[in-house]
């Protein structure tokens, strides 16, 4: 047991940190999302070169053959830039969609540009009211056999639509069932529209209508495809966690930088329990789930059975989500609420996540179903 | 980072839990129990720990231990605190009083007290919060003065000390020696034999019983010099490395684990109009909550033991990990109370009673955890000074 890094691990989030400060201050980050597709091609380019879409794909896949424990140093760190990118739905659903889906040739084919982050997959599994993954299609919708279907769905939130080559898509087709597919974003019927979201990493309503489906897309069908999804989603939950933490980490080290500098009846904020204590409960919990995240990605590294950590992680992210957005927010103040300051910047990308891949109830109720209850 | 115990730990834990559900008595429920035979039954299994060398394993070999790491303790201690910690009192030498007196103390005083510690046949109290000293524990009064001999002479008056009409043999004491300084760079530790003329212990009656907390009075009481541990005046850092080893000595998680547990199977087996309890979603989330809390606090506390092993810093660490292990254990009295309903203000001794009683019982042990050992408010002072680098609040 040891629940620290070791020297390699340090020396990674010391280069991340190192290249956030140089590449990607925040002022870039402020001026990222307001560009048309909300991705920087530049900086995307110098992140790929760096390896860290590789960092947990096996060598033999032309990764770097770390763990998912490496990969969430590396997201942990980005996350406490506020630095946005592809990097998670390209891992989650692309390089391990490929990896544990059961398709050879696809696998060949498109992993190893995956893995590199030169090809760019995102996950189109959100249905349009938000909650649902796998939707309800009726027959006269989809008028195919196997060989030949058709994809007829409106995907919600998708993570840089505009900038990625495949699309994950989860679907039910007839005479495949569940299916996980990956699209290729230039297959025609493919339409999209950025949502309205103000700050955070850009995302789209995706179209697909009637889009041609081919048997090389199929990455699994039937129960495989939900257990595939769910795999990929679990992965996607606990790199957006880490990512998360992050941002958590800057929210409260803003906050107190606030509660040391502003001067209120004659002291600093900070020298008031009540902002004192808020300031504790933050840290405490943010660690707290930094933990349990890292616990439940060491869990998967090994083969062990993660459903329980996992669920259990989410939980306690979104409860801290909760918690530090409240109380940094409320430290603050009305400069909080400004958008001159940068708090926001940290505290409504955690928000947005805090319910991503469902919210504390969900993964409290998956808690009890595995205690038994 | 890794997350797993060592095949070595493992094996340890099997052999002490096979050990344990031989050796606890069936009746025992917790070392706050009051009961007269709580202390001797603590006792025998204590010395029994001794004999295997359990009891202090993660000392070295010259003080009664085997020089185990600390996760072996860790282990110890979560199986002692899951079953209601049968070693009673004992916990707290083995805990922070041996390993400061091994720090701190001469070679004569280790080969004294350290001794009987190792051998489970020793019970010490602390003697720390006064009636105007709690969390502003500096600002005690008890006084220490030296006479021309060396020796010194102790007045004053201790609260809250658990264990001292167990009855325990020595008292570990912080007193005011230097009234010259600031209050806390004028105290020293005293190891006080409870035998001493003029030392008088008082029962207060507690939520969980008679018996568990005493007012402990010190009147003109000489304490030989060689009693004192450290250099005079230097108590408060002393105490400071103590308290952080016992924050994360006594793993209040693994209490409200054994107590979860308990609640699952209660929530299967009760109906409530015709299905079980344990498919209400709202017990659900609560329990669900109660294990998310208790997985987390278990996690802070090994990121803390971590740190201690690699010998870094650990006061804030520690300060976190008593606060959330406080904060489970409140979270588990406040569940159980809702799951189990009306029913949970019978005690145990009531026939009536769900669950043996357990859920009235874990409702008042709610209440001292997050009181003892230093207040979690002042363990947020800590995390807020020394962790975050906010300003003193005074």
């Amino acid at each position: 047991m040891d629940l620290t890094y070791n020297d390699d691990q340090q020396d990674l989030a010391d280069s991340v940190r190192g290249f956030v400060a140089r590449e990607w201050p925040i002022a870039r980050v402020r001026d990222v999302q307001t560009h048309a597709t909300g991705f920087d091609d530049e900086l995307w380019k110098k992140v790929i070169a760096l390896g860290w879409s590789a960092v947990a794909v096996p060598e033999e896949h032309g990764g770097l053959g770390g763990g998912l424990v490496e990969q969430l140093v590396v997201l942990e760190e980005l996350g406490r830039g506020a630095v946005d990118s592809p990097l998670r739905t390209t891992i989650a659903y692309g390089a391990f969609g490929l990896l544990r889906g059961h398709n050879d040739s696809a696998r060949a084919r498109h992993l190893p540009a995956v893995a590199a982050g030169e090809a760019i997959v995102t996950a189109a599994v959100l249905e349009s009211d938000g909650r649902a993954v796998w939707p309800v299609v009726t027959t006269d919708e989809t008028a195919h056999s196997a060989d030949h279907a058709r994809l007829h769905a409106t995907k919600t939130l998708v993570p840089y639509a505009a900038s990625a080559d495949h699309f994950v898509v989860t679907t039910r087709l007839i005479g495949i069932g569940d299916a996980v597919l990956l699209i290729p974003a230039d297959r025609a019927g493919i339409r999209m529209r950025r949502q309205t979201v103000p700050v955070g990493e850009p995302r789209y309503r995706v179209d697909f209508d009637d889009v041609e489906v081919r048997r090389e897309d199929v990455l699994a069908a039937g129960d495989a495809a939900r257990e595939l999804f769910t795999t990929c989603a679990e992965l996607d939950t606990i790199l957006t966690a880490a990512y998360t933490v992050g941002l958590c980490h800057s929210a409260l080290a803003l906050t107190v930088e606030h509660a040391n500098s502003r001067v209120q009846f004659g002291r600093p904020l900070g020298a008031f329990q009540a902002v004192a204590h808020r300031c504790a409960d933050m840290h405490t919990e943010i660690n707290a789930t930094r933990l349990m995240v890292f616990e439940a990605a060491w869990l998967l590294d090994q083969g062990f059975d993660a459903r329980l950590a996992s669920a259990a992680a989410k939980a306690h992210v979104d409860q801290t989500v909760a918690l530090v957005s409240a109380h940094s927010h409320q430290i603050l103040g009305a400069m909080g609420f400004s958008t001159e300051h940068d708090l926001h910047l940290f505290t409504r990308r955690a928000k947005a996540y805090e319910q991503s891949g469902g919210g504390l109830d969900r993964h409290l109720h998956r808690v009890a179903d595995l205690l038994g209850l | 980072m890794d997350f797993a115990f060592s095949e070595t730990e493992k094996t340890f834990r099997e052999e002490l839990s096979t050990f344990l559900d031989q050796e606890v008595a069936e009746w025992w429920r917790h070392l706050f129990h009051a009961e007269e035979r709580t202390i001797p039954t603590s006792r025998e299994l204590a010395a029994k720990l001794a004999e295997r060398g359990w009891l202090t394993m993660s000392w070295p070999p010259e003080y009664g231990g085997s020089g185990a790491d600390a996760w072996m303790q860790v282990v110890l201690r979560e199986e002692m605190w899951s079953r209601g910690e049968p070693r009673g009192p004992q916990y707290m030498n083995v805990n922070y009083i041996g390993p400061l007196i091994m720090h701190y103390g001469t070679e004569e005083q280790r080969e004294r007290f350290l001794t009987p510690i190792s051998q489970g046949r020793v019970i010490w109290c602390q003697g720390f919060s006064e009636p105007d000293a709690g969390s502003d524990l500096a600002a005690l009064s008890t006084r220490a003065r030296r006479t021309a001999d060396g020796r010194y002479v102790i007045t004053g008056q201790k609260i809250w000390t658990s264990y001292a009409d167990a009855p325990a043999q020595w008292c570990f004491l912080l007193a005011r020696t230097n009234v010259d300084v600031r209050p806390h760079q004028g105290l020293s530790l005293f190891l006080v034999d409870m035998a001493a003329p003029g030392v008088t212990v008082r029962p207060i009656e507690s939520l969980i019983g008679t018996g568990e907390i005493n007012e402990v009075f010190f009147d003109e009481v000489e304490v030989p010099a060689d009693c004192r541990l450290g250099a005079e005046d230097d108590g408060w850092e002393m105490l400071r490395t103590g308290l952080a080893l016992e924050r994360i000595g006594v793993p209040w998680y693994a209490d409200a684990d054994r107590f979860l547990e308990r609640l699952v199977a209660y929530t299967r087996e009760t109906m409530v109009d015709g299905r079980p309890l344990s498919e209400d979603p709202r017990t659900r989330t609560r329990l669900a909550e109660l294990y998310v809390r208790c997985r987390a606090a278990r996690l802070v506390t090994y990121r803390a033991v971590s740190l201690q092993e690699k010998g870094s810093a650990t006061a804030l660490e520690s300060a976190s990990a008593w606060m959330l292990g406080g904060l489970t254990q409140q979270l588990a009295g406040q569940v159980g109370h809702e799951t189990v309903g009306a029913l949970s203000v019978l005690h145990a001794d009531d026939p009536d009673a769900p669950m043996d009683g357990w859920a009235q019982f874990q409702q008042l042990l709610a209440i001292p955890t997050t009181i003892a050992a230093g207040a979690i408010d002042i363990q947020r002072n800590i995390i807020a000074q020394q962790g975050l680098g906010l300003p003193r609040s005074n």
